[in-house]
């Protein structure tokens, strides 16, 4: 019988044998496999379970902190819409956007334990917390930028052209963060678009704005000065068609630097094709068609390639119109490559990650983008703009005991009144804020867009 | 005999025991849980006591059962204080009254061999316990296995099993002689007279009553192939092994094909990813679990076990494997092994043949127990609704495998001719 017995404990041996083979097989050779099985829900779980990083405007106010609740933590969004087109939203149901998304792996980040005490606390179970993001965008200036803007259709940016940080970046119309969970389907169904960042994602005609690239294009070209003189016609007649000024004003001989203050069509759509097809190059040069670095879902500025465009196209280009489309953040950027010796700081939206225990785990150091145009160039543009502002169509951005420069925009639209425009910065010699401004169907870019501009620097300034 | 070496392994047993119930605590909530460790110390008390009662009444008895059976009774209590902690405290209850039983089981009988002289009362017992759910059971979670006493629910199949193995023992050991003779020939293999395949035939139609009318496909495949060992065992015959799988696999079949509850279960066995958020549930969800444990384990406590229906009865090894990995799920196998070896080992040790025949019994339907139900939630076989001896919450099979064990550990006791 003994043998019997053996012979059985060896059979029964086998079958532990078996099961430990297929706890190998599930928890090495396919754990990846069903780990990431559609079916797990542990990631939904874990997730609720951290204590997600907070996001904190350059002030240090909360712009998105984890609260605890009974199932785990709810992401709540003190200061409402405010920052939504910033911070975006962090929901189970419907995701992440905005910073919430970009900056997610220092938010959720963990494990990683920067101090002896931090890591005693994590072996301890302590609980688990991602870092804090702290923004370069400031309360003050995004409320003064949102409530200048009001309730009208449009964009605001504002950024620091030394260092390329992001003081005020307002879209309206928007919503509120914390409402997303049962506010996502009419938000995105709205044909307003509230979900949409018009200031990084809004493609809109630049029109006048665009006088800006088109006058550095030909300064950095060497076809004209700002002396030079050009005739300004109600109409200048290309191949194919015409180029109209804006209420087809007949305005004579004038010099360029007139011309660029009073925003002269027709002498633009001139300076434009003697530049010619490199127009589009020196575009590029200040970022059309390239990809935006920032840490936000964003549009490609576009200008066509020369061989897209003729004649009267080019001209039309010139003076911002045609096939050219560009977001309030690249005309943002033309600006303050104008206002920093032509260099284009890559926009900073996140100036530090910090551990929760105050800890600085990450700097986010200005980063140069391109160099634009010449420092002399830049200057000399400085000069033009800072005129427009001061006797041309942008007066209404004027600020008592402050050279503001700046180029208004009046941008035809296919349907509806014209989007109003203003780029600028200011102080024009030593700038510490550019802008750009849209308001859509807007009109007048001199009477809607710069006075909102003018709000918005008059408050950075004074600070 | 001093037991110097059941009472150290006993300690750290029953120190990894506290361990566990401590670890919990800083996974799930980050602080030291005071009610947990207080688990870990009326724990402790119990198994020393214990210990005592064997150095008192049994001191020659195998040293091994003990501490493995309190790492395992730890742990499982572990287990189901972290996926609930009322259960874990009823769980520790249940160890203390399967200990007691164990107390009673060690002081009454005297000698084990007078357990023969009951073997008809055993039987019927046994049967009763097996077969009254048909009549009065009450569903639970599809299968008629629970009975209800007052407040009190009870699987009968847990004592029955220890019951019938007592009967089958002393039953194989009377006609043993009978059965290993062979007379006939039928298709150029020795077969024993019909008559003496009643007992085979008989477990046969308990086996598939079982499957059919109580749903319970565990229980039936575990009696059935407990008593296929102790025949095998007992007549040296691989003919009744052979002729006995092949009936159970004919019925199996049969089962198969005329009643869903069957074939649902094999269904999902074959491919539980047809209906993940259904009938697959939770056999995916298991998996899930095993798999999400890796190598070294998520760490106590901070695994996901609620995503398993039932996980603290028939699938508390899924939520053990995830929390302790490939490293601790295998650590269990080995304790279980450890367990069946020294049962088999009781048995080889036992001087007569009841004596190996019970101990063989008991030892083999405790490891098929052990390796039915994790195999079944690791998808090696279809599954099947029963225990994890010793680690899955539930009083009735926590009392009967204490009386299992302390009869094993009485029988290693009187190795000498009684």
């Amino acid at each position: 019988m003994n043998e019997r017995i053996r012979r059985m404990t060896a059979l029964l041996a086998g079958l532990f044998v078996i099961l430990a083979g297929q706890l190998a097989y599930l928890q090495v050779v396919a754990a990846n496999r069903l780990v990431a099985d559609e079916n797990n829900g542990r990631a939904l779980v874990q997730e609720r379970r951290f204590r997600r990083g907070a996001i904190l405007s350059a002030e240090g106010h909360v712009v998105a902190e984890s609260r605890a609740s009974s199932d785990g933590f709810d992401r709540r969004y003190p200061l409402g819409d405010l920052f939504a087109n910033v911070a975006g939203f962090s929901s189970d149901r419907y995701g992440r956007s905005g910073i919430e998304l970009s900056a997610n792996e220092y938010l959720m980040t963990r494990l990683r334990a920067s101090s002896l005490r931090e890591y005693i606390n994590q072996l301890a179970g302590g609980e688990l917390a991602g870092d804090d993001i702290y923004l370069t965008v400031s309360e003050r200036l995004q409320e003064i930028a949102t409530r200048a803007l009001g309730k009208r259709k449009g964009a605001v940016v504002a950024l620091d052209p030394e260092t390329g940080d992001l003081l005020a970046l307002v879209s309206y119309p928007t919503y509120d963060s914390n409402k997303i969970d049962s506010a996502f389907a009419s938000l995105r169904s709205d044909p307003d678009a509230p979900l949409i960042n018009r200031a990084t994602q809004g493609l809109y005609p630049p029109g006048s704005t665009f006088k800006i690239v088109t006058a550095a294009a030909a300064l950095e070209k060497g076809v004209a000065t700002p002396g030079s003189i050009y005739d300004g016609p109600a109409e200048l007649y290309v191949s194919g068609g015409k180029v109209v000024n804006f209420d087809s004003q007949e305005l004579g001989r004038m010099t360029l630097d007139k011309a660029f203050a009073g925003s002269v069509n027709t002498v633009f759509a001139k300076i434009g094709l003697d530049v010619g097809d490199d127009l589009v190059g020196y575009a590029q040069r200040f970022g059309f068609g390239q990809a935006l670095p920032i840490r936000l879902p964003a549009s490609t500025s576009r200008i066509p390639s020369p061989g897209e465009m003729d004649k009267l196209a080019l001209a039309w280009t010139s003076v911002g119109q045609a096939q050219l489309e560009a977001t309030p953040m690249q005309m943002a950027l033309v600006a303050s490559g104008i206002a920093n010796k032509g260099k284009i700081m890559a926009p900073r939206l996140i100036r530090e990650a910090r551990s929760p225990e105050g800890a600085v785990r990450e700097r986010f150091a200005p980063t140069l983008w391109r160099q634009a145009v010449s420092e002399k160039t830049a200057k000399t543009l400085t000069t033009l703009m800072a005129d427009a502002v001061e006797g041309g169509t942008g007066r209404a951005a004027r600020i008592p005991g402050v050279k503001v420069a700046g180029k208004t925009g009046t941008a035809e639209t296919a349907s509806g009144a014209p989007h109003a425009w203003f780029v600028g910065f200011a102080p024009a010699d030593s700038a510490k804020i550019a802008v750009a401004v849209i308001v859509e169907n807007g009109g007048l870019g001199g009477k809607t867009a710069a006075p909102v501009a003018r709000q918005v620097i008059e408050a950075a300034l004074a600070k | 005999m001093s037991r110097r070496r059941e009472l150290l392994a006993l300690i750290v047993a029953l120190a990894i025991n506290a361990l566990a119930f401590l670890l919990i605590g800083l996974g799930k909530r980050g602080a030291v849980d005071i009610a947990g460790l207080r688990l870990a110390v009326y724990l402790a008390m119990i198994f020393v006591a214990l210990h005592l009662v064997i150095k008192w009444r049994v001191p020659e008895a195998e040293q091994v059962f003990l501490p493995v059976v309190a790492l395992l009774s730890g742990l499982g209590a572990a287990a189901v204080y972290r996926i609930d902690p009322a259960l874990g405290r009823a769980q520790v209850v249940w160890v203390a009254i399967g200990a007691t039983a164990a107390v009673l089981a060690i002081i009454l009988i005297r000698r084990y061999v007078e357990l023969k002289r009951y073997k008809y009362t055993f039987a019927l017992a046994g049967l009763a316990l097996l077969l009254a759910p048909i009549f009065l059971g009450r569903d639970h979670y599809g299968a008629k296995l629970w009975l209800q006493l007052g407040p009190l629910s009870f699987q009968p199949a847990e004592l029955a099993k220890v019951f019938m193995v007592v009967f089958f023992a002393a039953y194989l050991e009377e006609k043993r002689e009978l059965l290993s003779v062979s007379t006939k020939r039928f298709m150029g293999v020795w077969i024993p007279e019909i008559k003496h395949l009643g007992p085979l035939v008989m477990m046969w139609v308990v086996s598939l009553a079982v499957l059919v009318f109580e749903r319970d496909l565990g229980t039936s495949l575990l009696f059935f192939g407990a008593f296929l060992i102790m025949l095998y065992v007992a007549t040296g015959r691989p003919v009744y092994t052979l002729i006995g799988s092949l009936l159970f696999l004919a019925g199996a079949a049969a089962a198969y094909s005329l009643f869903w509850h069957v074939k649902v279960r094999v269904d999902i066995w074959l491919n539980p990813w047809v209906d993940p958020k259904g009938v697959g549930y939770q056999l995916i969800q298991s998996l899930i679990a095993i798999s999400s444990g890796g190598l070294t384990g998520a760490g106590l406590g901070r695994g996901y076990p609620d995503f398993i229906p039932a996980v603290h009865t028939d699938f508390i090894f899924s939520a053990i494997a995830e929390e302790l990995g490939l490293v601790g799920a295998l650590a269990i196998l080995l304790a279980y092994i450890i367990l069946m070896a020294r049962g088999f080992k009781t048995a080889l040790a036992s001087s007569e043949d009841f004596g190996k025949l019970l101990a063989a019994g008991l030892t083999g339907v405790f490891a098929l127990q052990a390796a039915i139900i994790i195999a079944g939630i690791s998808r090696v076989i279809p599954l099947t609704g029963i225990t994890l001896p010793f680690v899955s919450y539930g009083g009735s099979s926590i009392l009967a495998n204490f009386i299992l064990v302390s009869v094993i550990v009485e029988i290693s006791s009187s190795r000498r001719p009684a």
